[in-house]
């Protein structure tokens, strides 16, 4: 209602008002009765409440006049020929608008009339201090800097989940976080062309929070656009307003996906020592069993033969000296031979090609197939080479293809099946046999673990799968065995990071 | 006539053990089962004859098809049809302080022997007969 071209700290003086958030509101009581009281004070038939915009005057209450907003050059002063106006003042002396009042009388006002003024002008802003307790712009900008700074992602939701705020940490795009004040989720998803599952997601857990009236927590992983997977722990707290209502949830989350690495990094440690663990207690049960066992049969034999006045009876004990011997020198290489392959870490792999590799092991085991009249097939198309130690898949052929000519089934003729595929960036080599079998249920835990035999047979010894276990798994790979009894046997071995071969 | 049954894969230790035994008493019948499971398929079959069953088994715990655990677990359900009771003992070449503590824990096993069985533990055994 008043023309105020230069009022001193312009810039600051616009802050502060628009901080209250004033402007363009609707009409309310309180400030209508403050216009009412000083028409009443002033016996004028015109007052007004006005604020000084950066290029208008806004009427936020009047009496006698119907124009909501002018110019800030109007010449309102002018016009009547009683006017005055007192100012509203924030922050001690920026002046945000005026409590005017008008007439078409000349008057003057009196001391007691000026002071009415004053302190209703007084009162208008602590009216609008009230409806906005962030009056002061150092406190505000205080929070800000605070939430805008913050790694950790604030957002705050009001009782039907519409976003209230969200700090950078949250939405880092400008425009975006702006967009979302006043909207939900599923808004959010359809502007952004997002998958709605995780809005779906959000909306149960916010429905969750606000009917229990408790926090709620959950760990979320995300793969970010270079790959990487990010863990946030989330959470979600309601908030209530004196008498218990439901007002607001505040959201938040912070990155732990340092901790999560870590973590992951722990487990695989205490994976390779559970795992050393138990090839430590193999070792013992090694010792136990292959070789104390036989030590203890050598020198019984011994004591027999120096007891014994029988040539014969010696001569009888002698030759059963000969296998025990070679049973522990046996098994005495294979243990060597491990603890060489564990040692080695640098193993050099070469390109193998499947197929030249099993017509190697087959020309060495060419007797025993014959004997065995064994049928075997091969299909190496989907995956023909390996990137893999000569030596090692050397061994994972023999130790399978001689342990399926061991246990073949008396009752049927021995017919083997071998087969390559390509599983992401691994090969799996499958040996499919009809032998024997094995019964997974009682033995699943002892398959591969030395001095482990599951036959009633001259020749089972148990070491060749334990050799070929180590093997595998030194090279980061895994070998299985998926069995009937007396139906047969399939042995799956994974070749991991195969991906460079063509 | 007293009747041992002795359950070893290890044809050499049987053959050994054997004539260990014999050489200690002749009234002594030896039987021998190279896996726990012919072993308790064989006392399921002789459970109601006392003089079929043992007085004294020897049982090795490293064994193919059914290890002297496995045994054990069904022994002890067999254990009160049998006719007449007997003595068990392990005889195994482990010297793992976890499995002579768990043997402790089986109430059938009245002793957990490291291989080599001797002569003098054999008469001490026989003797409690």
């Amino acid at each position: 209602m008043i023309n105020l071209p230069s009022l001193n700290n312009e810039a600051e003086r616009l802050d502060a008002l628009h901080v209250l958030e004033v402007l363009d509101t609707g009409e309310e009581e309180e400030f209508d009765n403050i216009v009412k009281l000083a028409s009443i004070i002033s016996h004028a038939p015109i007052a007004a409440l006005t604020f000084v915009d950066a290029d208008r005057i806004w009427y936020k209450a009047k009496l006698g006049v119907v124009i909501t907003e002018s110019p800030r050059n109007n010449d309102a002063a002018d016009l009547y020929p009683f006017f005055v106006a007192i100012q509203i003042v924030v922050n001690k002396n920026l002046v945000i608008g005026h409590l005017s009042v008008a007439g078409f009388d000349k008057a003057t006002l009196t001391q007691e009339q000026h002071k009415g003024l004053a302190l209703l002008a007084q009162q208008v802003v602590t009216l609008l201090q009230m409806r906005m307790p962030v009056i002061n712009n150092s406190i505000k900008e205080f929070y800000e800097s605070i939430l805008n700074n913050i790694t950790t992602d604030i957002v705050v939701f009001d009782a039907d989940h519409k976003y209230l705020f969200a700090n950078p940490g949250a939405i880092r795009n400008d425009e975006l976080r702006k967009f979302i004040i006043g909207k939900d989720d599923f808004e959010y998803a359809a502007y952004r062309n997002r998958d709605p599952k995780i809005a779906e997601a959000r909306r149960a857990q916010f429905m969750e929070v606000k009917n229990s009236g408790k926090p709620l927590g959950w760990e979320e992983s995300q793969t970010d656009p270079d790959g990487n997977v990010i863990t946030f722990l989330r959470k979600m707290f309601p908030m209530h307003d004196e008498h218990g209502n439901f007002i607001m949830v505040i959201g938040f989350a912070i990155d732990i996906s340092d901790r999560k690495n870590l973590e992951e990094k722990q487990t695989t440690i205490m994976e390779q020592l559970a795992m050393q663990n138990t090839q430590l207690i193999d070792f013992c049960n090694v010792v136990s069993h292959n070789l104390r066992g036989p030590l203890i049969n050598m020198a019984m034999l011994a004591e027999f033969i120096r007891d014994s006045e029988d040539v014969e009876e010696q001569k009888l004990l002698v030759t059963k000296l000969e296998p025990v011997i070679e049973s522990l020198k046996g098994t005495f290489n294979e243990l060597v031979e491990s603890i060489q392959i564990r040692q080695d870490k640098d193993v050099k792999s070469d390109y193998l090609n499947f197929a030249t590799c099993l017509q190697e092991t087959l020309d060495g085991l060419v007797g025993e197939i014959q004997k065995a009249e064994a049928k075997i097939s091969a299909d190496f198309a989907d995956a023909p080479a390996v990137n893999y130690p000569h030596k090692y898949l050397a061994s994972i052929f023999y130790n399978l293809i001689s342990n399926a000519i061991r246990y073949q089934s008396p009752e049927r003729k021995l017919s083997l099946n071998l087969s390559s595929k390509i599983r992401e960036n691994n090969i799996i080599l499958t040996v499919t046999d009809n032998g024997l079998g094995i019964d997974l249920a009682k033995h699943k835990d002892h398959i591969f673990k030395i001095g482990k035999v599951f036959h009633r047979h001259p020749d089972a010894k148990g070491l060749g799968l334990f050799m070929t276990k180590t093997q595998v798994e030194a090279m980061g790979g895994r070998i299985w065995v998926e069995s009937l009894p007396d139906e047969g046997s399939t042995f799956s071995v994974e070749f991991v990071k195969q991906n460079r071969i063509g | 006539m007293k009747k041992i049954y002795l359950i070893d894969d290890d044809d050499i230790y049987v053959f050994l053990t054997t004539k260990t035994i014999l050489r200690v008493r002749e009234d002594v019948d030896v039987e021998v089962f190279s896996d726990g499971l012919q072993a308790i398929t064989h006392l399921r079959e002789v459970q109601d004859h006392p003089e079929l069953l043992p007085d004294v088994i020897f049982l090795d715990l490293n064994m193919p098809v059914m290890d002297g655990w496995a045994f054990l677990k069904e022994y002890q359900e067999l254990f009160p049809a049998l006719a007449k009771k007997n003595e068990l003992y392990i005889v195994s070449s482990s010297i793992s302080p976890h499995e002579m503590e768990r043997s402790k824990t089986i109430p059938a096993v009245s002793e957990f022997i490291i291989k080599p069985l001797v002569r003098e533990k054999f008469i001490e055994i026989l003797e409690k007969l």
